[in-house]
Parts: C-alpha cells; structure tokens; sequence
C-alpha cells in the first residue's frame, strides 16, 4: 500500500523533513531572539536595567526568600515613608512568580542553583523567543505556515518589542507580550473551532496575562470588541458564543484572584465592555433562536425593539451605576489615551515620565523599519480575505495604531501586529513570485516574467537583509544600554564605564544607618530601594500624588521652607542628579520643572511655575536665572561648589550650554555635602540636625564659616626665610 | 593635650604564679615596627638561670599591663642561635609559658627571640581631620619591660614612621623608674638602654606619629576555595572582604571638590583608602572578577604584576566597602594526589598592608569525598565539615570546611595550610551516572507522556 500523496526524498518522507526543517528554523528564530538581546550583558554585565525593573528585582528577591503568602501580604515600610506601601496587594505579581517558580525549579529539581539576579536578567529574552513561536502560531491561524515563519523572525528581532525585553529589562513587559500573543492565539483558535478546550486555554493565558500587566485591559476590551464587530457584521455563531462565554466567565473569574485586580473586573469601566458583550450574545444567541423560530418579518420588528431598548437600557445602567459609585470612573492614564492634553493639564505625574509621550514619527520607522510600510498592504490582505480572525487583525491593528500614536510605550502592543501583517504580505508577495512553476511554463521561458521575479525577489531580499542588519544596529545602539551604568569612549576608543550611580547608591548602603531616609526625586525611588537598600519617600510606584508633591515643593523651595518638610519627614539625606559636569541630560534640573509643576497642583500659592522663568520666560540657570530659581533648594543642590572647578572662570553647564556665575555661589545651611560621585553626577547631602545650642541653622552655618575663615587665615603664616 | 585614661589595672593573679624570680633577664631588647597598619614587636631577650638547677620553662609577658593591646595576632617564640621555634602556650591573656626544648643549667645563658603582631591598637588622633591634613597615629605601649623577671639591661626602638612626637600618659606607673629620653639614629626613634629594672616595670606612654596611610581593616573575610570533582586543572577562588578604614574620619562631608582638588587618587601617600594592592608574586589570575552588591565593579587593572582594586569611593574612616573577588588558578600548584589529595594552599591572599579581624577559610570539597585532616601552622578558633549543594549535586552536596581564623594580618598570607581529603574516581563515576541518569529518566518521560492520549473528541 503506497500513499501517493508521500513525496519522499532520498527515502525520507518529504513530510518529516518539513518538520524538521521547522524545528531548526524555531530553534533559530529563538537564537536570534535570544542573543540579539545579549548585547547589554556582553558589553556590560548581568545588571537589571533603568527603573522600574529594580522594583521588580526587589519583589522577586523578597518572594524567594518569604513564603507566596508573606510576599501578598507584604507591607513595605522601605518606601513611601511614613506611609509605607502595602506592595503585596498592589503589584502584579506574574513576573516575579514566574521567575521564582523558575529559580525554585532549577534549583530543586535540577540542581542548578542559579543566582536569582541571573534569572531576573535573562527572563526577557528567554520569554522573547517564547513570543516569537505565538506569533507563528498566531500568524499560521491567519494564513499559513510560511507567513507564520516570517512573522516569528520579524517578531523576534523587532527593535520595537526588543526595546522593552533586552536582558535585564526585567519588567511587566518582558512576559506579557509572549502572554499577548498566546491569549489572541489560543482565542483565535477557539474562535475558530468553537472549543471549549481552547477558550479555557484562552481563559489561562488571560489570567496569566492578568497576573503580569496592567496592560492585560488592552485583550479585555479587544476581544469583546472583536465579538462585537462579528456581531455588527451579522457573523454570529454558536462557534463565537462556546468561546467568548467560556472565555469571560472563566478569564473574569480568574482575574478576580490576583489581589491588585480584585473586583474591578465588575466595577470599573474599562471592563464594562467585556461584560456589556457577555450580555449583548446572550441576547443575539437569544434571538437567533427566535429567528429560527419565527417568520422573518416578524423578527425584524422584534430585533428593532430589542437592540433599541436593551442599548437604551445598557448605557443608563452604565450612567446610574458609575453615579451610584458602583462603578468606578476611568482612570486618568485611560482618559489620557484619548485626549493627549488631558495629562498635561490635570496630571502632570502621568506626563512628566516620558514614554508616556506622544510617538514621534521617525519613531515608527525606526522600531519597525521596512514593516511599518508592509503593514497597510498585510491589512489591505486581510480585508481581501476577511474571515472572522483577519477582523481581528484588522480591529487590532486600528486600535493599536492610534494608541501607539498617543504613547510612545505603546509602540509595544503595536509591534505584533505589525509583525503579523507585515508577515501576511510578504509572504503573499513571496508566494506569488517564488513561484517559478509558470515561469517555466509552456513552451518558451518568458524573459520579461523571470526578470519581474528576480526583481521583486532581489528587491525583498535586499530589504530583508537590511532589516535584519537595522533591527541589529538599532538594538545595539539605542535598547542596550541599562541606564544605570553610561558608556563613553575615551580618546582612544577604549571604553569608559560612567559608574556614578552605583557609586553613590552604594556608598549610601555601606556608610549610612540601615534605617536611614533619603528623598529623592521619585524617578529614582526603585534603585534607591533596590541597589541602596535605604528607605525612600516617594518612588516609581506613584500612587500618592500629595507625597510626591511635597517633594517637589521640598526641592522647589527656598531652605528654610524645605527644612521643615525635611524635618518632618525625618529625612536623613537628600539626593540629586546633576548632570552639568558631564553633559548627561537625563538630570534633575530638567526634570526640576515637573517637580515645580507638580507641587503647584497642590499648593498653587506657595509655589509657582512663572517664577522659576527668567523675566523673558527662559528657564536659565546662569546668571540671569530668577530669584525664586537661585533660592531653590534643588538648585543650591545642583551647583554647590560647582563653578569652583573652573579655577576662578565661572562654571559651565554642559546640559544646558550656560554659565554659572563664581561670584555668586549657592550658600547652604540647612544640610551639608555628604558624598558627590566621581562625575558629579549623583550628589548627597546630609540633612543638618537641629543645632545644639539651639540657634537658627543660617546663624550656626554663618558662625562656623566665620570659624573656619579665622582658621585659614592662621594658615595664611608670613614666609620665614631659610636660616642657615 | 594629655591623655587620661581610666583604667583598673589587674594583674595580682598572673604575678603570684610568675614572680618565682628564677630567671634574669640580662638583655632585653624592644624593637617595634610602625610601618603598617597595625604593629610588629620583635623582643630579644637573653635570658640567665639563676636558680640552682637546670629549668626549662620560661614566662613571657606581652610588653602591656594597661590593656592597650587590642588584640594579638600571631606570637611565636624562637630560639636566636638555631632560629629553632619553641613551643609556647598561652596560660592567659597576653601569658605565654615558653617550654625551652632543652633545660638550661644555673648560670647559663640563651637567648629568645619573640615575634609577635598587634592590630586593633592604633588609633587616630585627632579623630576626624579634614582632607589636606596628615593623619597621625597614636600609639600607646608601656615603655619598659613587662616581663615577670628582672631586667638587667634594657632598650627600646621605634621604626617605620617619619615623624613622632612622644606623649605622657598620666596613667599608673611603677615608681622610681629611671628616665629614658629618646633620641633619633639613622631613621630609627630610640630608646634606652636602661639598666636593672624590676619585675614588671610600667610606664605607660604614647607616641604619636605620621602615618598617612589608611588603616585598612577586613572585619570579615570568606575565602572560599572550590576544588574540581574532574580532572580539570583549575580551582576557582572566591573571596568576599568587608572591608573597613580604622584610621581618622572627615571632619565634615566628603566633598568631591577638595577630593579632585587635592589629586588624591593618584597618591599612594593619602590616609583614605582608594586601592587595594595585591602583589601577584608567581601568581596568574585567571578570568578574576571584582564586583560587590550592586554588580561588577570595572575599576580592577594589573599593574606590573600587581592586581590593583579600586573600590567604588574612597574609603575615610570608618566607611565600608563589601566586596567579591574571585578568580581561577591552576590546581597543579597546590594539589597533590599520594594515596589521598593533599591540598596545600595560601592562609590568605597577597592584599598588602591590611588586617583581618574574622577569617573564614571554606574548602569546597567534591560532592562525596571525605575530609581527612587540616593542618595550619598558625592555631584556629574552629572547623567544621558540612555539606553544601551547588550545581548539579545530586547527593549530599559539595563537603564544605570552613576553618575559622581571627586576628590575621597581611604577611600571614606567607604561610600556606594542608588539607587532606579522599575522592575516588567511583564516587567520581557514580555521580556521572546519577546525572546521566536522571536526564534519561526524563527524557522517557517527556517520551512516554508523549504516548498518552489527551484528545478530547
């Protein structure tokens, strides 16, 4: 008996060698994912990377080393002082399950005792390649093997999802898009098929996705929307109602259990949606059951009336539940995604971090490359053939690329899709003129035909080529860098390690009181906690904006006015970043504006923006810099002793390109230089306690540099000629 | 300025067992080295029996009587002629009973040489000073023998400093001691010599020095040593310091200004604490790493077959820095395999001019060998044998010694320790196969899940 559809070569059927040419293409999508992403470690170390992944470092470190339930239960009294964070009930906790799972895993049943900081670093790239497979399982669902192969090599090395997986950029991020892409795979597979099977599968992967990322309200509004439009367009099936119901009840269910989401799924407005949709197929599959019961004219009139009143019914129950409070309103980052300027004016927290700008436009380009101009065509496919999934891609896509224009960190939720559709059209394209069977057709080879192929072919090739070679470049260049640690060259090439940051964070953790109390600015409340391990008043976590406004308004004030916030916090140390020997932009001055701004939100009469500017609105430093500027405590910070390295000329700011007077140095009394870090860079000051003689801190201040002037002038001995 | 100091001086007990007055001594020769961070005391004494037989104990007392000695980290005794060591044992603090290794016959003489270190002794003064100024060390020791017997002849030296100044303790003293004025010969601060002093003569004093130098201190340090299961020919070193400054402190906050100001970085010559030498001798580090609790620290480079450490900020007094060093080296130089391995390797490593307060010397045995025996040439506090898994260990773990040593100091790192433990290539071999084993079950496994039939039709 001989299978006529087996095509063997050289004995082996044509089938297996298929599978195994696709195990090893997987296996290097994987590889290419993986070491792509290696960059930062070779050229530096295993560090955790930027901000908010020190948080999560820390998090991890206290589940491996507390049981799961101390770890939900955890009240942080390291941060947030004197309030504290209740910190179990108020973080995802996926990520750092997830990599404590692994860590016990290794450890226990393989022996391999891993250093968590290891896992925690090499967790985002391990999961990318994780990513690229869904992709290609999600892509497979939309057209076939071949563009799911494609689409897992553009979602492997895509700068715009390498950006937020590098390794050590141990963040929410790194597992939820692998999570994305399985929840919209095992959806669109269930969908399909109407398994109950896959919706549960769909319902897990939620949930994990749940667990991981705040982002996770992205596929609870998605997918009813997905239904929704199905509906709209007269697709209902009972395939569509097994999945979404299995997928809500169970997902939703589910979701309730992680302590941060609790019972928001039912009360807040972003999951209105959701439930709405659950309702709204209740009633299609209702009246679909109807029509099949009832003549057609009749089923018009009654399908009017129903869609009528049940809508008019949904959006009154929605108005008087969210009046009634059972509802809660939506969140300020959501309203922010629809109006750009809604942040600006009412939140300038939510604004001042800078992903959550609006995208530039090179920025597309830049993260995608040639697939940001495949992308429409890959969409313009989907509507050519649109079945139900390809209403998904295209829902998708059209979401996510408004969104991805509002905030820049979106550009990550829009990279999939990208990479989906773009995958779609060249693999169209490549199905099309690879097909070299009819060139070869008839009798005579066409010149023209084989010359149009080798063109288009030569041409994607190039371009394939060259992606790969950009996405390698922008990798290297733009994502690898941890931001904890600076790279420059020196003259000759060699490289030169900026280290200024771990310096002082760790000068903090070996040479100041375990219990001591540092305030900074909340950007770098997480390192401080994580790599100083000093308590902290406000950090990347910013839930009370009044307290992060109260260290504003400390920075934004003169002296005497920030030593008794100071005093009242029992602030130990003051921290400052402070670019202007170096010319690293990323300092407190320039974020010193937000910091004003912020305060004024809170005490519009004690601090104001205007006075901060020069009298022609310039935010200058030099000499013209205003009263209110040069009194600041921020800015006694920043520039105590700094023109003093200039041997007498006056100090230049390498950040802000200006001059700062040597006549007119900042005079401190109400805290003293503590450490300042090799490039200036990190600068800490000790609060000054109360003095012992009960004098007013100028006078004390003013007293002991009297003091030390008489001491110089002792120093200052006339010249005694040589005796002989 | 004087310094006066309380203290209750009690020593009754120790000169009813030790005044037997059997012994003289004839010479008694002090020489004390401030060269370093803590300090070196080289006492020659030649001794004469006057008893009317042969005796062969001798009692030695450390030159202190008013507890100024923090503590002492290595006494050895030797006999000056044949520099033969001679067994001594500390009856009590700071009381060594000397066993002569032959009795010595009324009348005759023989002359001891005493070796001994003390750290935790210097102190700065004043405390706190700002960048530019010199630290100075004071130093406080009893000028005159403390010995139990009758000096007849006596001197006292000082090297290893640039510049002092002697200071009165107005502290206890024996009376009607004769004066010693110092004087200056050849780079050397003497004393002396005075002759027939009493047993036990005390007058405490101070000597307050230039030291510009940092007080480096390790309050603790893991020297961690992971000896291959294979044949491999290396062994990783990993050692973990917590390093202190004992000298003088800022007198205010560290300001970066003065600090670049003064080009201190580049000088050896400054009392804050900005590198670490390690002198490498014979030695080759391979893939070293430096790095602390908050990742790799880049300031490490050889220079001229030294390793140079630069911790991330300088250390004035009474600042930390933990650190992590670690490297391989080649195990042919230390390992010997006769019927069992013998392991013969370094106290400490070669860091140059620091002292330790608390060594934790840990060998990490292959997973099932058995620990024989440690033999040190110095005495330890303790050891202990445990396990320890690491990776892929699959029985009980690596077998981990760890010998607890205090009081150690720089020169110590001279002397090398054995180790002797007995691994076999069974034991080597049936580990193999336990892993091998383990990653075949799970492959059948993974296979014989792969039979079961989940499909739900």
């Amino acid at each position: 008996m001989s299978n006529v559809n087996q095509l063997t070569i050289y004995g082996v059927d044509i089938q297996l060698i298929r599978t195994l040419l696709k195990i090893i293409i997987f296996i290097s999508i994987a590889g290419a994912a993986i070491s792509s992403r290696l960059f930062s470690v070779i050229r530096f170390e295993a560090i955790i990377h930027e901000f908010d992944p020190w948080f999560n470092f820390r998090a991890t470190k206290y589940l491996v080393t507390h049981s799961y339930y101390e770890f939900l239960n955890w009240f942080d009294d390291r941060t947030w002082y004197p309030l504290g964070r209740v910190t179990g009930g108020t973080l995802y906790p996926g990520l750092m399950v997830t990599s404590g799972a692994i860590w016990h895993i290794l450890k226990n049943y393989f022996k391999l005792p891993v250093d968590i900081r290891n896992i925690c670093v090499l967790l985002a790239p391990a999961f990318s390649g994780l990513t690229a497979i869904f992709t290609y399982f999600l892509t497979k669902e939309m057209k076939d093997s071949s563009a799911g192969l494609l689409a897992a090599i553009f979602m492997g090395i895509a700068p715009g999802y390498i950006s937020r997986s590098v390794a050590g950029s141990y963040d929410n991020e790194a597992i939820a898009i692998t999570l994305l892409m399985a929840t919209f795979y095992f959806w669109i597979k269930s969908m399909k098929i109407g398994s109950v099977f896959y919706a549960t599968i769909t319902a897990l992967c939620y949930f994990y996705m749940v667990s991981a990322w705040g982002g996770y309200v992205f596929i609870t509004n998605l997918i009813p929307l997905h239904v929704f439009v199905l509906l709209l367009m007269g697709r209902y099936n009972p395939k569509l109602y097994t999945a979404y119901t299995t997928w809500y009840a169970l997902g939703t269910l589910a979701s309730m259990q992680i302590p941060f989401v609790g019972f928001l799924p039912i009360r807040s407005n972003d999951h209105m949606a959701a439930l709405g949709v659950f309702g709204l197929l209740q009633l299609v599959a209702f009246g679909d059951y109807v029509k099949s019961k009832v003549p057609n004219k009749q089923f018009k009139s009654f399908l009017i009336v129903s869609v009528v009143f049940v809508f008019g019914s949904g959006i009154a129950a929605l108005f008087g539940l969210t009046a009634m409070g059972w509802i809660a309103p939506w969140t300020g980052r959501f309203y922010s995604l629809w109006d750009t300027n809604y942040a600006k004016i009412h939140i300038p927290i939510i604004a001042s971090v800078s992903e959550h700008q609006p995208t530039a436009w090179p920025a597309f380009f830049f993260d995608t490359s040639m697939l940001i101009w495949l992308f429409p065509a890959g969409i313009y496919l989907c509507f050519q053939d649109l079945k139900d999934e390809h209403v998904f891609v295209i829902i998708y896509s059209v979401l996510c690329s408004y969104f991805a224009g509002v905030m820049v960190r979106l550009m990550l939720t829009l990279t999939p899709v990208i990479c989906v559709s773009g995958a779609i059209a060249l693999s169209k394209l490549f199905d099309v003129y690879l097909n070299i069977k009819d060139a070869f057709h008839g009798d005579n080879i066409s010149i023209s035909k084989v010359i149009s192929k080798l063109t288009v072919l030569l041409s994607f090739g190039f371009y394939l080529f060259y992606f790969v070679l950009h996405c390698t470049w922008v990798t290297s260049n733009a994502y690898s860098s941890p931001s904890v640690v600076l790279a420059s060259r020196n003259p000759d090439g060699s490289q030169n390690l900026i280290d200024d940051y771990r310096e002082a964070y760790y000068w903090l953790r070996m040479n100041t009181p375990e219990d001591a109390k540092v305030m900074a600015w909340w950007d770098y409340g997480y390192q401080i906690g994580g790599m100083a391990d000093r308590t902290t008043l406000v950090d990347n976590n910013t839930w009370n904006n009044t307290h992060i406004a109260t260290v504003g308004k400390a920075m934004a004030s003169p002296e005497n006015v920030s030593y008794e916030i100071l005093k009242k916090h029992d602030v130990d140390y003051v921290l400052v970043i402070f670019g202007g020997l170096l010319g690293y932009s990323g300092d407190d001055i320039n974020k010193f504006l937000w910091m004003v701004r912020i305060a004024e939100g809170i005490w519009p009469d004690e601090i104001k923006e205007r006075d901060f500017f020069t009298d022609r609105g310039e935010y200058k430093m030099d000499k013209d810099a205003s009263e209110t500027m040069k009194n600041s405590l921020m800015y006694k910070l920043c520039y105590w002793r700094f023109s003093e390295l200039f041997g007498g000329r006056d100090g230049v700011d390498r950040v802000r390109n200006q001059q700062i007077p040597i006549n007119a140095v900042p005079e401190l009394n109400v805290v003293e230089e503590a450490f300042t870090s090799e490039n200036w860079i990190v600068r800490i000051y000790k609060v000054k306690d109360l003095d012992n003689v009960g004098r007013d801190l100028y006078d004390a201040t003013k007293f002991e540099n009297k003091k030390s002037g008489k001491r110089n002038r002792i120093v200052k001995r006339p010249k005694i000629d040589l005796r002989e | 300025m004087f310094l006066i100091l309380l203290f209750i001086l009690n020593l009754c007990c120790g000169q009813l067992v030790l005044s037997d007055n059997k012994w003289i001594n004839q010479h008694y020769t002090r020489s004390i080295d401030l060269s370093k961070g803590f300090v070196k005391e080289i006492d020659i004494i030649d001794i004469k029996n006057i008893d009317n037989k042969p005796q062969d104990v001798y009692y030695f007392t450390i030159n202190d009587g008013f507890d100024s000695i923090g503590s002492i980290s290595l006494f050895q005794a030797i006999l000056n002629e044949n520099s033969i060591e001679v067994v001594s044992e500390e009856i009590e603090s700071k009381i060594y009973k000397i066993n002569l290794p032959f009795p010595i016959s009324p009348n005759s003489n023989v002359e001891l040489k005493f070796n001994y270190i003390y750290s935790n002794t210097l102190t700065p003064i004043p405390g706190k000073i700002s960048l530019d100024d010199t630290q100075q060390l004071l130093f406080k020791t009893n000028k005159f023998p403390f010995s139990p017997y009758e000096t007849n002849d006596y001197s006292l030296s000082f090297t290893g400093m640039t510049k002092g100044q002697e200071m009165e303790l107005h502290l206890n003293k024996t009376e009607n001691l004769p004066v010693l004025e110092p004087r200056v010969e050849s780079n050397t601060l003497k004393y002396g010599p005075a002759f027939d002093l009493p047993p036990f003569s005390l007058q405490p004093m101070g000597l307050m020095y230039d030291h510009n130098r940092p007080l480096t201190k390790a309050n603790n340090l893991y020297r961690s040593i992971w000896l291959p299961a294979s044949d491999i020919n290396k062994v990783s070193i990993e050692e973990y310091y917590e390093l202190t400054n004992q000298g003088a402190q800022l007198d205010k906050g560290f300001s970066r200004f003065d600090w670049m100001k003064g080009r201190y970085e580049s000088t050896r010559n400054h009392w804050a604490l900005s590198h670490l030498e390690i002198p490498l001798l014979n030695r080759n580090l391979e893939e070293h790493y430096f790095i602390d609790k908050v990742g790799m620290n880049s300031n490490s480079k050889f220079i001229q077959n030294h390793l140079l450490l630069q911790p991330r900020f300088p250390l004035f007094g009474g600042w930390n820095y933990n650190f992590t060093l670690g490297w391989n080296e080649e195990l042919s130089k230390f390992l010997h395999l006769n019927e069992d391995y013998i392991l013969k390797f370094p106290l400490l490593n070669s860091v140059r001019d620091v002292v330790y307060d608390n060594v934790y010397l840990e060998f990490y045995l292959p997973e099932s060998s058995e620990f024989k025996n440690f033999s040190s040439p110095i005495p330890y506090e303790s050891i202990s044998v445990d396990n320890e898994l690491s990776y892929l260990d699959v029985s009980k773990g690596h077998v981990k010694v760890t010998v607890h040593y205090k009081n150690l100091f720089d020169n110590l790192h001279k002397l090398d320790v054995y180790l002797t433990y007995k691994y076999s290539k069974t034991d080597f071999y049936l580990k193999i196969g336990k892993i091998s084993g383990f990653v075949f079950i799970g492959l059948i496994s993974y296979y014989l899940l792969g039979l079961v039939n989940l499909n739900i039709n």
